[in-house]
């Protein structure tokens, strides 16, 4: 249903006429932003940014200007406390995150959250399922060209249902981070118990539109959604709570609809109380590397 | 002293009486004239042909003056010596357009104040030929959306909303069988041929007894049964669409047939031209046969097939969409006039509702189809034991199957089939009894009430899902298993009381039940939308309506002007669940993925027309809120509707120039839609724009207002030949007014000084479109 509404605002585009007009929107609210993970056998990592008004202008100092760099950040994992130090980062925006040190995440286990801003405080709870194993990766070429392609990642999903997803990818040496494609999560309502195939492109990395044209192309003629021979890419699939799922669905519907006239806008399924914005959450991660060749 | 008069007369025999009773019908073609009128001097009142043309009154023996008359024709004046039941068929002749002195000397109706119903409103056909046209058609829907009361969906849109009622509270029927899309895309043009339509009857809010299922208003559209003496037709061609209607005699006076086609053809033109563009089409058929046994009895077999056609397919066809979708009907009817008093038809109908989206990827394909079927025969007997009393009862049944969606999914070999779906299958019995009749001179009163009863029954699969949409359970119902059963009752009171022959106040308090709505993501009405039954999780809405009205005539009845206020409260309404999309139907029962809440909707309307003369027209302006009040969307507080329209204005003027040459010019003025709009922007997933969004439906486009011109010229008729010919030239949206279709935000990065501006921007779909059509008759 995605593709459809995203079609049908393309057909839209074709045959219209379009006027830039002048919207007068009340203001909303500021309000805080937290956007935060905890991988299994690593530490944690919060990002804690504010909302802008919709209208404004952004450039560099604005964009600065929304990150809060005085936030008490404290995970505990029910016996201890981790208190979050503020580093950088220049690999992710919004550049600046705060960093655990003592727990490490756990499968099996539930871990709180505190963020504390001047006198408010904000709080969350996730939990880190078991892993899923990646059963294997494929390499699959274009069809046009078959010296790039996609990957393919195979699976088997646990008998029970109620597994909950999200998948990424880094090329060696291309990638700093963890990229996404598009869907990055789902669930097991079609596949329960079964095996699972599913595709991953490269995914996209926000800093790096300004290399690429619209159709995804840089300057040498490369595109930047897919795999090309000789490169190594390690897929991170994960296993994550509900909630985990339920908010990365929101935002990828909200990406999908939202300047869609056909659909009701999709408001973003926070797991955070206190009147924030965004998610912690919890990863179970099993890593495989494939290395693609030609055969 | 007239309440005992009246049960005097009314219960006994007391005084002899004899029934005149037959047929109203057209002179030239045979055609039955609904609700025409029959009015007897000597008592100063009268009495409507019903919807298939019967009349009966009953008499004291006497002479009598009758007066017989229709709109669009001569009154005929009968002189009758009443000794003995006697059955007479009237014909009437048609206005020739020609000659309109005739127009002003014919019978002045009273009708708007004379009536207990307030919201009725009869559409003339010839009218609605009169109006602007886009692309070559007049269309019926376009004519109903121009009355006061009704609001238009919006660009692109054929919906009604009447009375702060969604689209699908508008009951709309062809020959007795119910249409669930009555419109085709773009909204130009609805799936009724105007060729070959006899009559159109617009009830909104009050509505009688006999009438069920809806809560806003029906649309009853009868098809013309084919002329009984000579063959006929009529047809148009335009730049985008051309139609066809032939009709005549199978058998002279006996048996009548009537086909009709219609096709646009937009496609075929401009794809040479422009390249990318969608492949567009629709076509609609229609067919009756009409046979007349004998004076008792008559058949009549219709039936309705259309399709639209949608496909787009990319550059290098890596992407192609597919979209059809149309309606079926078929209605089958025995009238059967039992005796003279009392008239009979057994109805038969089908109707299906279809649509398909299929869309491919490379990879990737989708496809996905919806229905309703709906199978129906119902009874209707009209009693009419005395003039003072109109009495209508009868009984009808539907069973109704829905399959909500279907669906199927291939990505790369990989097969998923969501026909797992669950059918919904549904009994939907009412049982009615409605009488109007005069209390006194001054006082009429329709009283009725209405017996329903609605069952979801099995087969059905009912999954039970916990708070994260995963299947926890589920339920299996056998087949005709009753599942859940909704009985009840709906009185309908209507009263009028006529001040003098121009005024009368009207009030009127009717109970209403659904038990088919539609549900919609969008805010725009997408064939996409699925209809939905009352099951056990969602009971049927209910809808209470308060009305009172005003109305006065001036000039001789050419000038008719209303007032009328109404207040309406709505129960057991659905919307999604917030953050719903249509994949939650996968592995799901659709009606899980609904949350119910209330409507209120309250307003006023004001209505001027002036009926005759050279310059004719009317001004329709309605002023009303309507809101909606779900415990579980936008934390409980209430929050305007979709159709919210606080304004809504039209204006039709129709002008004869000289004789053959008329003009018409209307013009249209709304208050824009409610749109949910984002209020703040956020970041996250390492750079990406997303958005908080604000109270839902908070935000008002900017209104919208267009004007249309229309002018016909006909050419004279060579004497002794049987072909008429016509031009017509129109303009839509005369001033090209960019009305807002739908708004959206455009991220506008500007990777050399590394900014982002968003802007917002406006689509709009119709500007300036002339259109040419030429039209002929024989």
């Amino acid at each position: 249903m995605k593709k459809i509404t995203f079609l049908l605002t393309l057909l839209f585009f074709l045959t219209n006429c379009e006027k830039v007009i002048d919207l007068k929107l009340p203001k909303g609210e500021r309000k805080v932003v937290i956007e935060g993970f905890i991988e299994s056998g690593k530490t944690a990592e919060v990002f804690v940014t504010y909302t802008s008004p919709y209208f404004s202008k952004f450039d560099q100092n604005m964009l600065f200007n929304l990150i809060e760099k005085n936030a008490l950040v404290v995970i505990s994992d029910g016996i201890d406390y981790d208190t979050l130090k503020l580093i950088t980062d220049p690999y992710v925006f919004p550049f600046f995150k705060y960093k655990g040190s003592k727990i490490f995440g756990e499968e099996g286990k539930s871990y709180h959250l505190k963020v504390i801003i001047n006198d408010t405080t904000y709080y969350a709870k996730t939990y880190i399922p078991n892993h899923v194993k990646i059963d294997s990766l494929k390499f699959i070429p274009s069809t046009s060209i078959d010296s790039i392609g996609f990957v393919k990642l195979y699976m088997k999903d646990p008998d029970e249902p109620g597994n909950y997803y999200r998948v990424f990818t880094k090329v060696i040496g291309k990638d700093s981070t963890y990229l996404h494609p598009y869907p990055s999560v789902f669930d097991d309502r079609l596949f329960n118990g079964k095996y699972v195939e599913y595709e991953l492109y490269r995914g996209r990395n926000p800093l790096e539109d300004y290399k690429y044209d619209e159709f995804g192309r840089d300057s040498s003629g490369n595109f930047r959604w897919y795999f090309n021979i000789g490169e190594t890419v390690v897929v991170k699939g994960c296993a994550i709570d509900y909630d985990h799922y339920s908010f990365w669905y929101s935002v990828e519907q909200q990406e999908i609809t939202a300047d869609n006239p056909f659909t009701t806008p999709v408001n973003l399924r926070s797991n955070i109380k206190g009147g924030a914005i965004g998610i912690w959450g919890g990863y179970a991660c099993y890593y495989d590397t494939i290395k693609i060749t030609k055969n | 002293m007239h309440i005992i008069l009246f049960i005097l007369l009314f219960c006994s025999g007391y005084s002899q009486k004899f029934t005149l009773s037959g047929y109203i019908k057209d002179k030239k073609s045979g055609e039955d004239l609904p609700f025409a009128n029959i009015y007897i001097e000597e008592i100063k009142k009268g009495v409507s042909s019903n919807n298939y043309g019967f009349y009966s009154i009953s008499l004291p023996p006497g002479k009598y003056t009758i007066k017989v008359s229709y709109v669009g024709y001569n009154t005929l004046q009968y002189e009758l010596n009443l000794q003995k039941d006697i059955s007479i068929n009237f014909y009437l002749e048609p206005i020739v357009i020609v000659t309109k002195e005739v127009v002003i000397s014919a019978e002045k109706e009273n009708k708007n104040v004379e009536n207990v119903n307030m919201g009725t409103f009869k559409i003339p056909i010839e009218q609605v030929k009169e109006l602007p046209v886009v692309f070559g058609e007049t269309d019926i829907l376009k004519t109903v959306q121009l009355l006061p009361g009704v609001q238009f969906g919006g660009e692109g849109n054929t919906s009604m909303y009447v009375r702060g009622g969604g689209p699908d509270q508008n009951l709309v029927l062809l020959d007795n069988a119910i249409v669930y899309n009555p419109g085709h895309l773009f909204g130009f043009f609805s799936i009724f041929n105007s060729d070959a339509i006899k009559d159109v009857t617009l009830i909104k809010g009050d509505i009688p007894a006999n009438y069920g299922g809806r809560l806003s208003s029906v649309l009853d559209i009868i098809m013309k049964e084919g002329n009984l003496h000579e063959i006929k037709g009529i047809g148009g061609i335009g730049l985008i669409a051309s139609r066809f209607t032939l009709e005549g005699p199978i058998k002279k006076e006996k048996i009548s047939f009537l086909i009709s086609g219609r096709r646009t053809y937009a496609d075929v033109i401009l794809k040479p031209i422009m390249k990318n563009l969608p492949t567009y089409y629709f076509y609609d058929l229609n067919g009756k046969i009409n046979y007349i046994l004998n004076h008792k009895h008559r058949l009549f077999l219709s039936t309705y097939y259309g399709k639209d056609i949608f496909s787009l397919s990319s550059k290098n066809d890596s992407m192609l969409m597919k979209f059809p979708w149309g309606n079926f009907t078929i209605s089958g009817r025995w009238n059967f006039i039992i005796n003279k008093k009392l008239f009979h038809n057994l109805t038969i109908t089908f109707s299906n509702y279809k649509y398909e989206f299929i869309g491919e990827h490379k990879r990737f394909a989708y496809k996905m189809n919806s229905s309703i079927y709906d199978y129906a025969i119902s009874s209707d007997f009209t009693y009419l034991p005395h003039i003072l009393h109109n009495i209508k009862f009868g009984f009808k049944y539907i069973y109704h199957k829905i399959i909500p969606s279907y669906a199927s999914l291939r990505i790369g070999e990989t097969n998923f089939d969501w026909s797992i779906v669950s059918n919904y299958y549904s009994n939907d019995f009412a049982l009615y009894l409605n009488d109007e009749f005069e209390i006194t001179d001054k006082i009429k009163i329709s009283a009725g009430i209405r017996l329903t009863l609605f069952q979801h029954i099995g087969p059905f699969k009912r999954y039970i899902l916990d708070y994260k949409f995963s299947v926890i359970d589920s339920i299996y119902y056998e087949k005709n298993k009753i599942i859940a059963s909704y009985p009840n009752f709906e009185p309908r009171i209507l009263l009028r009381y006529l001040i003098n022959e121009q005024t009368s106040i009207k009030t009127a308090f009717t109970k209403c039940q659904q038990f088919i709505q539609l549900g919609s993501l969008s805010s725009n009405t997408l064939p996409t939308d699925i209809w939905i039954p009352a099951t056990e999780i969602i009971k049927p809405q209910i809808s209470y309506q308060l009305s009172f009205g005003l109305f006065r005539n001036f000039l001789n009845n050419n000038i008719e002007t209303s007032i009328e206020l109404y207040y309406k409260k709505m129960y057991n309404l659905i919307e999604y669940k917030e953050g719903v999309t249509s994949d939650y139907n996968l592995r799901n029962n659709p009606d899980n993925n609904f949350t119910i809440g209330q409507g209120l909707s309250y307003g006023s309307e004001f209505f001027i027309r002036k009926k005759f003369g050279k310059l004719t027209g009317w001004i329709g302006y309605t002023l009303s809120k309507t809101t909606r009040k779900f415990p579980e969307i936008n934390n409980g507080k209430e929050f305007p509707a979709k159709y919210d329209r606080r304004h809504d204005l039209s204006l039709i003027i129709t002008y004869d120039i000289m004789s053959q040459l008329k003009a018409s010019f209307v013009f249209v003025y709304a208050t824009g839609d409610c749109a949910t709009l984002p209020i703040n922007i956020l970041f996250l997933d390492g750079g990406k724009i997303l958005y908080e969004y604000g109270e839902r439906n908070s935000y008002r486009m900017p209104p919208y207002h267009r004007a249309d011109i229309s002018i016909t010229y006909n050419f004279k008729q060579k004497p002794n030949k049987k072909f008429n010919y016509s031009l017509n030239f129109s303009i839509y949206n005369i001033y090209n007014r960019k009305n807002p279709f739908f708004i959206y935000i455009d991220p506008k990065t500007d990777y050399k000084n590394n900014t982002v501006e968003l802007i917002a921007k406006q689509v709009s779909i119709f500007g300036f479109i002339p259109s040419l059509t030429f039209n002929f008759n024989f």
